[in-house]
């Protein structure tokens, strides 16, 4: 295994992988950031995405890519750290705030998104896009839920599935 | 390369994966987590799973569980005490008013019958753990029954507190059952395939107040049978008991975790600190469980053991957490 200790920094220049967006665009990152995706980690521990290789991601396309590695950037120290234990207030306080700017976002934007870091396996960005759309559900009814999402009118059978939802739990809707 | 063939705002929500759905669900409090399996049918399936497996958000606020004066005996009212919403949940018969709730785990609600003449009925034999579901596949209730007498017979140190004694700690509004266990099965197992196992505590501490006398039965659905599992150390005030660890998956440091999360509330009126059993299962009583909607409160207390009939305010407390 020829791949450095993760997160030390100690070894010289940190080691980088490239990674390919499905439209072709080349990301360098420090392997680190990478490493947050579970389905990129074990190929970087294999070694793969240096030199001029790179990783195909044919899922996730340059905007989102740019995207999803400005998060990873930002939480790989955090992460290296074991989850930093001896993290500070003002350094966990950053983060947080980091957080909900992240997702301060377009809804087409969320939603690849929130695909990319399914695809990437990235489990605190998979927290993070969750708790934003619970945050968008927050004090709306289904249909308003509807809405804000972009769903089309309800055919008369979803509408019938509604009413009868509706009717089981009639007591959520007084 | 599927978001670049989209369009812009082409997305299907409804096509959100089911592991992010739950993720989002679970943070769900009242009244919007029963909103989201209205959505359409994909976010139901979802919704389903979050309600079956109560995956709840650790961070829902308590809800009081009471029996209105406003409201017909058959309504359990909700109350957040952090939002100050209200809701209003009927419950199938006998009716929620009549009944005493003797504690909840993982978001059930036990209660068993106020009437002692059901309890000591001669018809009531060790039935199967019935589960009901909703049309949705949600688990809604269970139904045990218990003969009372029959438990008791075996021990030997409560044979000498006969049941016309029981009768009484019924007059007296004491249930001698403080709390019911379900497994952590019967999250998982909607075909319910006998895997579940009942865990009740009970007690005849209202006869001897220096010597409470608690003993821990379980039944596993597989041989179907009654067992004693130990006895239980109470504490010095008859309501406040816990359960010590004498029987495998009842986890101690679950317990003193379980009661440091909730803290030590005491109260005027009695309470029972019922003590979690993470690979077990939840408290029973004897009679029947009845669940209310099981995503809200987990574990819950007692805090009045006799409210009489006319009080408006009969009980008690769920807690929010769930695992």
């Amino acid at each position: 295994m020829a791949a450095p200790e993760s997160g030390d920094g100690n070894n010289g220049a940190a080691r980088m992988v490239t990674l390919i967006s499905s439209d072709n665009t080349r990301f360098e990152v420090e392997a680190a950031a990478a490493s947050l995706s579970q389905t990129l980690q074990l190929t970087i521990l294999d070694g793969g995405g240096g030199g001029g290789d790179g990783i195909p991601l044919p899922n996730v396309d340059s905007a989102t890519l740019s995207k999803v590695l400005e998060y990873c950037i930002k939480h790989a120290p955090a992460a290296a750290n074991g989850g930093a234990p001896n993290a500070t207030a003002v350094d966990r306080a950053e983060l947080e705030r980091f957080d909900n700017e992240f997702v301060n976002i377009d809804q087409s934007v969320l939603y690849s998104l929130i695909m990319a870091a399914h695809n990437l396996e990235i489990e605190g960005l998979q927290s993070l896009v969750a708790k934003k759309v619970a945050d968008m559900i927050k004090g709306k009814s289904p249909m308003e839920i509807r809405r804000t999402l972009g769903f089309p009118d309800p055919t008369p059978e979803e509408q019938a599935e509604m009413n009868a939802h509706m009717l089981e739990y009639g007591w959520a809707y007084e | 390369m599927e978001s670049m063939v989209e369009g812009r705002g082409q997305h299907d929500w409804s096509q959100l994966h089911q592991d992010l759905l739950i993720r989002t669900f679970s943070r769900l409090d009242l009244p919007e987590l029963v909103y989201s399996g209205a959505v359409c049918s994909s976010w139901r399936l979802s919704y389903c799973d979050v309600r079956r497996f109560r995956l709840c958000s650790p961070d829902q606020s308590p809800y009081l569980v009471y029996s209105s004066a406003d409201r017909d005996s058959n309504t359990a009212t909700l109350h957040n005490i952090s939002t100050n919403n209200v809701y209003h949940v009927s419950l199938p018969d006998p009716p929620f008013r009549s009944r005493y709730i003797i504690g909840s785990t993982r978001g059930w609600l036990t209660s068993c019958p106020t009437c002692i003449s059901s309890i000591r009925s001669p018809a009531q034999t060790f039935k199967d753990v019935t589960p009901s579901f909703t049309e949705d596949g949600v688990l809604s209730e269970y139904y045990i029954s218990m003969p009372l007498t029959k438990v008791y017979r075996p021990r030997k140190r409560v044979t000498t507190c006969p049941s016309r004694s029981l009768a009484r700690a019924f007059e007296l509004g004491n249930s001698p059952i403080f709390f019911l266990i379900l497994s952590n099965e019967d999250a998982h197992n909607s075909n319910h395939d006998g895997n579940l196992m009942v865990f009740v505590l009970h007690g005849t501490w209202m006869l001897r107040r220096s010597e409470s006398i608690r003993s821990l039965l379980f039944r596993s659905g597989e041989d179907g049978n009654w067992q004693r599992a130990g006895r239980i150390q109470g504490h010095a005030t008859p309501w406040h008991c816990s359960i010590r660890n004498e029987i495998d998956g009842v986890s101690p440091r679950d317990m003193a975790r379980r009661r440091k999360l909730e803290g030590n509330r005491s109260n005027g009126g009695g309470q029972v600190d019922c003590a979690g059993v993470s690979t077990g299962t939840a408290y029973g009583g004897l009679g029947d469980i009845r669940a209310a909607e099981p995503s809200f409160s987990r574990v819950a207390r007692i805090l009045s053991p006799a409210p009489s009939e006319d009080q408006g305010v009969r009980i008690l407390v769920g807690s929010s957490s769930f695992i």
